[in-house]
């Protein structure tokens, strides 16, 4: 069940009123019981999965709780770890391994299997094996109760596609008490509607000329990459914010508060800031959770760098079984070791010279950020490591024609779009880069409760209007993050 | 209890829930208006007009023998005065841009109220066998149905539940039609003001409604076209499924005939020979295509099996990668007539 169905729409609906007609006690098991369908309703054999990895980290993390046996602990920690991520290696990596290992050996042949990937399988595996390295740790304590763990791991708005939780933040807000409270509505019926607008006016408006390039790419030139390869940074932005802020939304209906996932990363002003805004859940428990126990920071440059590219090969590998994104994985990991190295100095010099508030300096780190940021979605995107190889080698080649109205009007009409729908494209992103740049740092919500009535009003009805008259609704389409 | 409840702290919660209200309420009101907009641009649709006109002609004709259904192939493909100068029957053709076989249904039904052929030929283009719901197609025969209890049972009966929500919603209804009719001002608008003119290739012939539902097309495809089939078409007939729905309004037109006693015959016009040699495994869809009509008893023909094996049709005979154009329609019209003769 996706969230831009209508499917969604009404059993949330349903939910909801049963949910504040239901006393308190019996509230965590209709939610308990809707994750439950929610998941399922793709396909039961994803939920026995999920089941059996919920299964897996309930009982590591009791007995972990309950064992004073460091050793015996340890032990049930890597345990949990190799059974958890195993299942993620089987269904994720599975057939990617067995092809790399197939082309590099001729002699032994792997049978390659086909293996469905499961909806959402990196999302709750992260979160289950966080909570288990938190009990170990003694950060937090194992819930006893198998069922309200299951809610824990399987609650509806995040389920497939994050933000990751940690125990911490979410487990108390499942079973504490929440009286009924308008303003939690509307705020959350305001995350819905900007995260609708995210998604199914740019995110899938956009994807139309983003998969007509790329997924022919012999069939075009330097012009038409490069538009695709901004309009893809969009895309993927917005479909995954737009995931995020249906699911905070959806969550902020029932009283309850997900972390922020996206904080405007397109205004960052290098690509270590970009990490802090840009899928924050999973910066953070890569940061928690692999960076901090290989060091951190706290070894040498040598070795903090090699620490820095772990985590961001991971990263790469986490999104995708495909080269590809080992490569995206690792552009991002060098670009930081450069800054880290360039940029001290850099700004010493800017700090020196008072340059470093200034607008056209910030402007520049902005635009730079955000270039190679776009550059680097190349390799995310592409469908193959060829393809992204003759994208990259090609986006630059300009010809001398390209200031020629009717050149440029000419590649636009090959893009896949109308003229009529690729103008409303570039108009909702003047849009949603307007709230970001107002909101910067913060969301657009926040920014807009200090403003007068009407101009609220006055936002959320134009915001409500482009949805209903220039959603895309022909097909509804996933969400990028659920193949993750 | 009452505490957790909404009657808890209703009276904080009065003016919120009424302002939302209002919004709503003006939501749905501006939907409405501007929906009037979006409806008037579905009314400019070039292909619209030509599948009123082939309705309009229908309702006015006198007792038929023969009808031709199915998608643009269908109206592309099967010239009925071919027929009727070959055969000595009354024939029609009903054939609507993209018609998907739940959309055949209810057309029939349509038909079968005002005539009572002998035969139906339905055409089968393995695109609509596999897409499961189009509204775009809906809209169009909706369009030109008299029998307004057809459009509820088809509404009821075929809608998904979702369709259905957006079918009510007049901005989403008719938002590609809205959308294509803008386009066609803007580009208008750059061609006058700016004197841009889009890249696409000039029209090499002509194209029109003729009469009994075909549309006159000598349009021909040169090697331009050619290499661009062979560059950037393909499809994989292993890929091929049909769609659920489909192929149970496939059994229902078959049962329809059944009932009301008349001969069904099911039929694959041709695509072009370029376009036909980039389908791997065409074999295998056949063979799903092919086991569907054997199954129902009903004799199917395949014009792109036909036209490898015999050779019918040049790349002159097509007017674009999918559909045959007028020279093209004398010959698969001529050599079909043969077969039911």
């Amino acid at each position: 069940m996706v969230f831009n169905s209508f499917l969604y729409i009404v059993s949330f609906f349903i939910t909801t009123v049963i949910y504040y007609l239901s006393p308190h006690k019996f509230r965590w098991l209709l939610l308990l019981a809707s994750s439950l369908i929610f998941y399922g309703a793709w396909d039961y054999r994803f939920l026995l999965l999920m089941l059996v990895v919920i299964f897996v980290n309930y009982a590591a993390s009791k007995i972990i709780s309950s064992s004073s046996n460091a050793l015996l602990n340890k032990f049930l920690l890597i345990l949990n770890l190799l059974i958890s991520f195993g299942l993620l290696f089987v269904f994720k990596y599975f057939m990617f391994f067995t092809g790399l290992f197939n082309n590099i050996f001729d002699n032994i042949k792997i049978p390659e299997i086909r293996i469905i990937l499961p909806m959402g399988i990196s999302f709750y595996t992260f979160q289950a094996v966080g909570y288990s390295i938190d009990v170990y740790k003694r950060k937090t304590t194992a819930e006893p109760n198998f069922f309200k763990f299951t809610l824990f791991l399987s609650f509806f708005p995040q389920l497939v596609a994050g933000p990751i939780e940690r125990g911490e933040n979410l487990m108390p807000q499942l079973f504490t008490k929440k009286n009924f409270d308008m303003a939690n509505i509307i705020l959350g019926l305001k995350y819905m509607l900007f995260g609708f607008f995210k998604k199914i006016v740019i995110a899938d408006r956009v994807s139309v000329l983003v998969d007509t390039v790329y997924n022919n790419p012999g069939m075009f030139e330097g012009l038409a990459f490069l538009i695709a390869t901004i309009f893809f940074a969009f895309q993927i932005y917005c479909d995954f914010s737009g995931y995020s802020e249906i699911a905070r939304g959806s969550a902020k209906i029932l009283g309850i508060d997900l972390m922020v996932n996206f904080k405007t990363p397109y205004f960052s002003k290098s690509i270590k800031e970009f990490w802090r805004r840009w899928h924050i859940s999973l910066s953070s428990w890569f940061k928690d959770y692999i960076y901090f126990p290989l060091g951190g920071s706290r070894h040498r440059r040598p070795r903090k760098y090699f620490n820095m590219l772990v985590v961001f090969l991971v990263s790469g590998l986490w999104h995708g079984a495909n080269i590809t994104f080992v490569i995206w994985g690792f552009i991002h990991g060098a670009i930081q070791i450069l800054e880290d190295i360039i940029m001290g100095p850099v700004n010493k010099g800017l700090a020196f010279l008072k340059l470093e508030k200034f607008f056209v300096t910030q402007f520049i780190k902005i635009a730079a950020t955000f270039s190679i940021a776009s550059l680097s979605w190349v390799f995310f995107r592409a469908n193959n490591f060829s393809d992204s190889i003759y994208i990259i080698k090609n986006i630059f080649s300009l010809p001398d024609k390209i200031t020629d109205a009717q050149y440029i009007y000419n590649t636009i009409g090959k893009l896949g779009l109308s003229y009529f729908e690729f103008l409303i494209a570039v108009f909702t992103l003047l849009i949603l880069s307007l709230t970001d740049f107002f909101s910067r740092g913060s969301d657009i919500h926040t920014l807009l409760s200090k403003k007068p009535f009407i101009i609220r009003a006055a936002f959320y009805y134009i915001i409500t209007m482009l949805v209903f008259t220039l959603g895309v609704f022909s097909n509804a389409s996933t969400f990028i993050y659920f193949q993750f | 209890m009452r505490q957790h409840l909404f009657i808890s702290n209703f009276k904080k919660s009065v003016k919120p829930l009424a302002l939302l209200l209002i919004f709503i309420a003006i939501i749905i009101f501006s939907i409405f208006i501007i929906g009037q907009k979006f409806y008037y641009a579905s009314t400019q649709n070039k292909i619209n007009v030509f599948s009123r006109q082939r309705f309009e002609e229908f309702y006015k004709s006198k007792a038929l023998d023969l009808i031709f259904v199915g998608s643009s192939h269908s109206y592309c493909t099967f010239d009925p005065e071919v027929f009727n100068s070959k055969l000595n029957l009354n024939s029609y053709q009903l054939g609507m841009p993209s018609q998907t076989p739940d959309s055949t249904y209810y057309t029939l039904l349509e038909v079968l109220n005002y005539q009572e052929p002998k035969i139906i030929v339905m055409e089968l283009y393995y695109l609509m066998l596999a897409t499961d719901f189009d509204m775009k197609q809906f809209d169009q025969l909706f369009q030109f149905l008299n029998n307004p209890g057809l459009k509820e049972d088809y509404i009821k009966n075929v809608f998904p539940n979702s369709a259905k929500a957006k079918y009510t919603i007049p901005t989403i209804h008719y938002q590609a039609d809205f959308l294509n009719y803008w386009n066609a001002r803007l580009v208008n608008f750059l061609s006058n003001e700016f004197n841009l003119t889009q890249d696409i290739k000039q029209s090499n012939g002509t194209e029109y409604y003729r009469s009994l539902g075909y549309v006159y097309c000598d349009h021909y495809m040169d090697d331009e076209d050619i290499a661009d089939t062979k560059k950037s078409f393909s499809y994989d007939g292993e890929n091929f499924e049909f769609s659920e729905r489909q192929l149970l309004y496939l059994q229902k037109i078959v049962e329809l005939c059944d009932e009301r006693g008349v001969r069904l015959f099911f039929v694959t016009a041709p695509i072009s020979n370029a376009a036909f040699d980039n389908i791997d495994n065409y074999g295998l869809m056949y063979e799903k295509i092919a086991g569907f009509c054997e199954s129902a008893g009903v004799n199917y023909v395949d014009y792109n099996i036909v036209n490898r094996d015999r050779g019918l049709l040049a790349p002159a005979n097509f007017r674009d990668r999918n559909h045959v154009n007028d020279s093209g329609a004398k010959i698969i019209s001529g050599d079909y007539s043969n077969y039911l003769d």
